[in-house]
């Protein structure tokens, strides 16, 4: 029966399936169109089982809602008006700064800041990975969540969309070894490149010494990348490390984002600097020391609003 | 003995699922690899229905889950399952503890090889060039094989 029957294993479909293999491996490392595709669309079955997964912890969470106290909820529900009415105060303020900002920034090229599209997930699982940096969030290509796109919390800047599936989508977070943004150094306006080191840290190297800046300054995102807009909030300078003998500094920061608690996640799907033209695009660069003091006020409401 | 399709590939999906829950830090590292179990259980003793080609597909499926290079994976459970294959006779009448002894072989040379592949891969970049070789050796093969089989038979005369 089955045991007596060799059943030997064809050489010939293991050399192709290892050629296929190795194939696909490069192709995924050059990062091929079609193999992008391949990934996103195995990924909708693979983000629908980790969405099924979540499942039972959304009912055990609707559950626990039924042994709330009362006070409780009444507690909870007079702190978040608070809130709101506190968010709401400043939120007054920062339009008309915005309408200050933007006027000040017609004058300069000709082009106002719109206020980002951003959509609420929620993060629904994380995968296996070695060193823990990625996370699934429920929502997907269907709801305008492209790869690519950045993601925020309420405090700044949460990585960005690493694969986008019809169930839903991979995030990357900024602290991972393969993530790398750039960003303004405090009030400087000098900009860096801010890598990940799949630890808390938040690296930025080979920044020039005389640059003034010291620990408990706020990085922003700079928008030279095209990725993030600009004036999220990305990190506070813990540390600076300097090598004498180089003349440069070593700049050692940790996110502001709470990115060891997240559950809420806010996914900036159309940016508001997004449609601008490649043009347009060098002369806001060149642009960048003039606008800094302007710039250093959108950071400000920015970080007052995300707080 | 005919195991439906349908039992395989729902225990697979079931095992995918077991991989994929969310577990704090300490206890992933120590996750068994559900979806490897199950491709080498099967393909010992369903060998007729799962095959090389399941191996293959289930090791893409956990690729494109886990976000890791694609056919990484893939071509480590195919290696794994032609093993286990091979060894059928053999493995498929042990006691469960030899087998279970077995098994731990087969994920240390799992492990031993995916990380040395992982590492080739992100050193070479250019890994599609360096692979077009084997192409032409494919392509070439047959000009060898007709010119050096008509020598040998000339040198023979």
């Amino acid at each position: 029966m089955a045991l007596f029957d060799t059943h030997r294993p064809g050489l010939n479909t293991l050399l192709v399936l290892v050629v296929v293999s190795i194939a696909l491996m490069s192709l995924d490392r050059i990062g091929t169109r079609w193999v992008g595709q391949l990934d996103q669309g195995m990924g909708s079955v693979t983000d629908g089982i980790i969405e099924t997964i979540h499942q039972p912890v959304v009912l055990a969470r609707s559950i626990g809602r039924w042994f709330i106290e009362r006070n409780e909820l009444h507690q909870d529900l007079d702190r978040l008006r608070e809130e709101n009415t506190l968010l709401r105060g400043q939120m007054q303020q920062f339009v008309s700064v915005k309408r200050e900002v933007d006027e000040l920034r017609a004058l300069l090229d000709g082009e106002a800041s719109d206020v980002p599209a951003v959509l609420l997930a929620r993060r629904i699982g994380h995968p296996p990975t070695p060193d823990d940096n990625l996370f699934t969030i429920g929502r997907g290509f269907g709801d305008d969540v492209r790869p690519g796109d950045p993601v925020i919390d309420a405090h700044g800047v949460v990585g960005q969309v690493l694969r986008s599936t019809a169930t839903g989508a991979t995030i990357i977070e900024l602290t991972s070894r393969d993530h790398i943004l750039s960003v303004v150094l405090g009030d400087t306006g000098r900009t860096t490149l801010l890598r990940g080191t799949g630890t808390e840290q938040l690296v930025a190297e080979r920044v020039p010494e005389r640059t003034q800046i010291q620990a408990g300054d706020l990085l922003t995102t700079s928008g030279i990348d095209k990725a993030f807009p600009r004036g999220y909030p990305v990190a506070r300078i813990t540390a600076i490390e300097t090598d004498e003998a180089q003349g440069f500094i070593r700049v050692i920061a940790e996110p502001v984002a709470d990115l060891a608690r997240i559950d809420y996640v806010l996914v900036v799907t159309e940016a508001p600097d997004a449609d601008t033209s490649p043009a347009s695009g060098s002369t806001e660069t060149l642009d960048q020391p003039t606008v800094a003091p302007v710039q250093a006020d959108t950071q400000e409401t920015e970080a007052g609003n995300g707080d | 003995m005919a195991t439906s399709w349908f039992s395989i590939v729902f225990t697979s999906l079931v095992a995918l699922a077991l991989v994929l829950i969310p577990l704090p830090e300490a206890v992933q590292v120590h996750n068994p690899q559900w979806l490897l179990l199950v491709v080498i259980f099967w393909s010992l003793y369903r060998p007729a229905q799962a095959g090389l080609l399941y191996a293959w597909v289930a090791g893409l499926m956990l690729d494109v889950a886990t976000n890791g290079l694609l056919g990484l994976n893939a071509l480590m459970f195919t290696l794994t399952a032609f093993l286990v294959l091979s060894l059928r006779q053999r493995l498929g009448v042990a006691p469960l503890l030899s087998q279970a002894l077995l098994v731990a072989g087969f994920t240390l040379i799992y492990l031993m090889v995916s990380l040395w592949v992982e590492g080739v891969a992100t050193d070479l970049v250019s890994m599609a060039t360096y692979l077009s070789r084997a192409l032409s050796n494919l392509a070439a093969w047959p000009v060898i094989y007709f010119l050096l089989s008509r020598i040998a038979s000339v040198a023979e005369r």
